[in-house]
């Protein structure tokens, strides 16, 4: 079992699954952190990605194109940020709430036209899709070492590293990202100072669409070209606990999902190492119980920088 | 105001003559059944329902034993009919026992193990009434007879098939390395007895092929099933992997296509799905099963009150073999495949279940 998980780290097979594997985490939690910032968290992150992830390999199969589907993906996904934000935004429910009605209704509402667009009960696999494409760079594909770790990836997972840094812009060197942070600190405070609250809240529900329409599109259209039924298997939840993982700031999320992603493609070499002798269960533990450590070391480590500093 | 109830009550008249004309639609095709409870009602045709709990167009079990009430329907010349009852698992008890208490039915096939308990209840109450039971077992009830399908018999060949292709020189993706992988769906006994049986499979061609088991932890997450199967590919050198995960299998499936490698279906024909890729599939017939139990029920010899598990010999499981499977599996492995069936069926075989 070592020695497997060492050979693989050394031909960097671990880091080509772990890119893999965090990728719709970091979307879908770069997603979940705006809305968090802005004081509107969105729990729909599940729901969402479900939508997008039918939608775009709908539209996709449909047209031919993986651009087409998934910004018709991420549209779904906003669109029905939209009316979330319209339920608990202008109409007042909570947005816990809300929050859940979408995951409901992903889960259900994906089915349902699945059924009665494709006649389909459990999944949708179309026989000539376009995926999403691997980039692969020319020059340095050839290179020994360089060539797998840059070279051949999914586009989303490029688009997952750049979003990292364009949240960081938004959120911290342009004027709409102090309103979104002021907005979600003091939303009284800002709205005496002018910021149309309620706009910019909408506004951070529309990025966080954004942000899980990419991650699902990538789901459906990109790791595998298919779409089942519930396949998002809980990522969105484990983005919410990523965006508390990450300090609700960018480069926090980028490490809290490459940890979690590590914890996944470990779980996955192990699992599929012959004649292991630990219980498949306790291996399906592993990211949870990486993220609890995890969890535990910054909770100790930010008390006693409290401590430090209160001394 | 008068106005208003006038509407109100035209479009309730109006839905009231559309259901009322829907419910004689439905009942014109059935002719009604004799009163008789005998085992086979000779000389009278017989009457047989298939309730779905759930709707058609799974491309799966409830497809499958459809077509079984179908092709009964034309070579045993019986009367049969299906009834869809919805998703709405709450509707399944009142559906079924509406259609037992018409008494129009002689016999009636229903399925799964979410039916169990409502089956139980009905067949208790309705003594007269004939109950055909798939996937699942029902015993000690003198009119449900109740049918499982040996998936441990239908995995031995898998495994046989798997060791066969491991080992094959014509295949061009099969490599020298003896390693073949399992992806399940959960840990759970009903899942390694498909994988007891895929392992026996494979050591009855040569006790020295490695089998690769993973589990995804769902039957859900697709992504995953790829990973894994993704992983017993590249990193321990399987040619072929079985999946039986359901629909998060279907990734592993794709990730034989995407690394030009084999896999094989469970439950229905999924050589389809990958042509070349997906060389065969572990198929439970449950149309063929269901064409058995009428027939039998015909002739008066089906054993009410009891379960049978039927195996390769009852036509319960077997690898699809269509069009695809002709195409592109080597000669020399279908031969072997064939021999392996025969001394399968003639019990020179056995394959131990865990379940039992």
């Amino acid at each position: 079992m070592w020695q497997a998980l060492w050979t693989q780290i050394a031909d960097l097979t671990l880091i080509v699954v772990l890119l893999r594997l965090m990728t719709p985490i970091l979307l879908s939690a770069l997603g979940g952190l705006i809305s968090d910032i802005a004081g509107v968290i969105n729990i729909g992150l599940e729901g969402l990605m479900l939508l997008s992830a039918f939608t775009s390999i709908a539209v996709g199969a449909a047209t031919d194109s993986w651009v087409i589907g998934t910004i018709a993906g991420v549209a779904a996904s906003v669109a029905m940020c939209y009316v979330m934000g319209f339920f608990s935004i202008k109409l007042k429910v909570d947005i816990i709430i809300a929050g859940f009605a979408v995951n409901i209704f992903g889960s259900g509402f994906t089915v349902f036209l699945m059924s009665k667009i494709y006649g389909l009960t459990g999944n949708y696999s179309p026989e000539n899709l376009n995926p999403i494409p691997n980039v692969v760079i020319p020059g340095i594909q050839d290179i020994p070492v360089l060539g797998k770790l840059l070279s051949g990836h999914n586009l989303m997972v490029w688009i997952s590293l750049i979003a990292v840094v364009f949240c960081f812009v938004l959120l911290y060197r342009t004027p709409y990202g102090v309103h979104l942070r002021s907005v979600g600190e003091a939303p009284a405070a800002a709205k005496s100072l002018g910021i149309p609250v309620g706009r910019v809240q909408y506004s951070a529900l529309a990025w966080s669409g954004v942000f899980s329409g990419l991650a699902g599109a990538y789901m459906s259209m990109g790791m595998t070209s298919m779409f089942v039924k519930d396949m998002t298997a809980g990522t969105g939840f484990l983005a919410l606990a990523v965006v508390l993982l990450g300090n609700r700031n960018p480069v926090g999320i980028f490490f809290g999902s490459l940890i979690f992603g590590l914890a996944s493609a470990v779980t996955t070499i192990v699992q599929t190492t012959p004649g292991s002798q630990v219980p498949s269960q306790f291996i399906q533990m592993i990211p949870y119980v990486v993220t609890i450590v995890a969890l535990v070391i910054f909770a100790v480590r930010k008390k006693r920088k409290l401590l430090t500093q209160a001394s | 105001m008068y106005k208003a109830k006038g509407w109100v009550l035209s479009v309730l008249l109006l839905s009231i003559v559309l259901v009322l004309s829907a419910c004689g639609k439905a009942n014109n095709n059935t002719s009604p059944a004799p009163g008789g409870s005998a085992n086979a009602p000779a000389g009278k045709k017989i009457n047989a329902v298939f309730y779905v709990n759930g709707t058609l167009g799974d491309k799966g079990f409830f497809d499958s034993a459809q077509r079984g009430m179908v092709k009964a329907g034309k070579e045993l010349g019986i009367n049969v009919k299906s009834v869809e009852g919805g998703t709405n698992q709450a509707d399944w008890a009142a559906g079924l026992e509406s259609l037992v208490s018409s008494k129009k039915y002689d016999v009636v096939v229903v399925g799964t193990s979410q039916m169990i308990d409502i089956v139980k209840d009905i067949a208790a109450r309705y003594p007269d009434e004939k109950f055909i039971f798939f996937d699942d077992v029902i015993e000690g009830m003198p009119n449900v007879y109740s049918m499982l399908y040996s998936q441990s018999e239908g995995s031995f060949l898998a495994g046989a098939f798997a060791a066969l292709v491991t080992e094959n020189t014509e295949l061009k993706a099969a490599n020298p390395d003896k390693v073949i992988g399992f992806v399940g769906g959960m840990d759970i006994p009903i899942i390694n007895d498909f994988k007891a049986g895929y392992e026996q499979g494979a050591h009855y061609i040569d006790p020295g092929v490695k089998v690769v088991a993973s589990y995804i932890g769902d039957f859900a997450n697709a992504p995953k099933g790829k990973e894994l199967a993704l992983s017993q590919f590249n990193t321990q050198k399987a040619d072929i992997v079985y999946q039986v995960a359901g629909g998060a299998g279907l990734g592993a499936l794709e990730a034989s296509k995407n690394v030009g490698k084999y896999s094989i279906g469970v439950d229905g024909n999924q050589n389809p799905l990958y042509p070349g890729n997906v060389l065969t599939s572990m198929a439970k017939n449950i149309d063929a099963s269901v064409v058995r139990a009428l027939g039998l029920y015909q002739q008066g010899t089906l054993a009410f009150g009891t379960n049978e598990v039927l195996g390769l010999k009852e036509g319960g499981i077997g690898l699809s073999k269509d069009d695809l499977y002709a195409k592109y599996v080597p000669k020399s492995i279908q031969d072997k495949m064939t021999d392996i069936e025969n001394k399968l069926a003639s019990g020179e075989i056995q394959v131990k279940s865990i379940l039992k």
